[in-house]
């Protein structure tokens, strides 16, 4: 069993997002490496909520050029596809906003866009989600 | 509010049905009632995000990952040295800073503000214009009003009991809910919030404050888990002279 402490507990969903950004287990997981290893150099991080929001624009960040993946090679969590196959920004919105982390203007800050786009970004996501997602979900 | 307006802000919203919505929430809900196009597209909305949670929830982290993450975060903080890095040079350098601040803590300068609880002071300040509902009773008086809105408990400092919440309401912020008063002839705002989910720890019944920024300066204390803080607007020693008689 994982003993991740409290304020690391944000990880799993991380990886999560990383899988979904990439298509591939693998890639999530030297994503996370990755940006883990950047984070813990820096000294400016103090708390944990900033920790956090600045982990998953660098997730976001560092994935920005990885292409989508067919479905055959899609190696993410079994049912997570339609969630890869979304189009950015509104993939991270909606990821970002169903796990519950930050509030619509630091979501909005994280994915990089004014706040008052969050309305239609997330609107949009959510269409093209509605058109992907298994009937029976 | 218009309907349009309530839509754009259910937008961001999460249907949660053990969860206090929040006034601002409830009034946005009250005006998409006049719009049944767009009481229409929220309820959709509402579907696709549970159909999209419980794919989301369902999807599990590969056991070597987790045990991996476990690993490298237990590995911190410990590591090599290298005299040499200028970043360990710093390092030194601010360590003997911390010296001189601790020592200087030691001779009596008060101990540090949560950064936590700034936060939580400084999102309470941006939403100063949300609106809440009338209270009109003695703050030490306001626990049971709380409790009917789900917020259990709403406790003031004794000797802060009798100062007159004027209004209030539970603002949801990093999704936890945290109760506030207004207290208008002091011009301050009582919060009230569980310490946990903000990774707040503090001595039992110690006092912390600070400045928050030019306009406003906060006080905080914890107990039996849940934190009492005072927002006032005015100087350090104006929200100091209000926790001035409190028992330590």
């Amino acid at each position: 069993m994982s003993h991740l402490p409290k304020d690391w507990r944000f990880l799993r969903s991380a990886w999560l997002f990383a899988a979904i950004l990439s298509g591939s287990s693998t890639k999530a997981t030297a994503l996370l490496d990755s940006v883990f290893g950047e984070m813990i150099s820096r000294h400016d991080v103090v708390t944990s909520w900033r920790r956090r929001r600045l982990f998953f624009a660098k997730l976001l960040r560092e994935s920005s050029g990885l292409p989508r993946l067919a479905e055959a090679d899609f190696t993410g969590p079994a049912g997570l596809f339609p969630f890869h196959e979304l189009q950015e920004p509104g993939r991270s919105a909606l990821v970002l906003l169903y796990f519950r982390f930050f509030a619509p203007e630091q979501l909005a800050n994280v994915i990089g866009r004014a706040e008052k786009d969050l309305p239609g970004i997330l609107a949009n996501a959510r269409a093209e989600l509605a058109q992907k997602l298994p009937a029976s979900a | 509010m218009n309907p349009r307006t309530a839509r754009g802000l259910l937008a961001s919203y999460l249907d949660e049905p053990n969860e206090i919505k929040s006034p601002l929430v409830q009034k946005a809900m009250k005006a998409l009632e006049r719009s049944p196009e767009l009481q229409a597209e929220f309820d959709e909305q509402t579907n696709i995000d549970a159909r999209a949670r419980k794919i989301l929830g369902a999807a599990g982290v590969p056991f070597e990952v987790e045990e991996s993450l476990a690993s490298k975060v237990s590995a911190l903080p410990a590591g090599r040295i290298n005299p040499r890095d200028p970043a360990i040079l710093a390092a030194g350098i601010g360590f003997l800073l911390l010296v001189l601040v601790l020592t200087w803590n030691f001779l009596g300068r008060p101990a540090a503000f949560p950064p936590d609880a700034a936060e939580i002071a400084e999102r309470v300040i941006e939403l100063e214009d949300e609106p809440l509902d009338p209270v009109g009773e003695p703050s030490g008086e306001v626990e049971d009003w709380f409790l009917m809105k789900g917020f259990d408990g709403f406790k003031v400092p004794e000797h802060l009991a009798a100062n007159l919440a004027e209004s209030g309401g539970i603002l949801k912020i990093n999704n936890q809910p945290v109760a506030v008063v207004t207290i208008p002839q002091r011009n301050a705002r009582f919060l009230v919030f569980p310490a946990e989910p903000f990774g707040i720890d503090l001595p039992e019944g110690e006092w912390r404050s600070a400045p928050i920024d030019e306009l406003y300066a906060a006080a905080i204390r914890e107990m039996d888990g849940m934190c009492f803080m005072i927002l006032r607007r005015g100087s350090l020693a104006s929200v100091q002279d209000l926790i001035g008689a409190a028992p330590r």
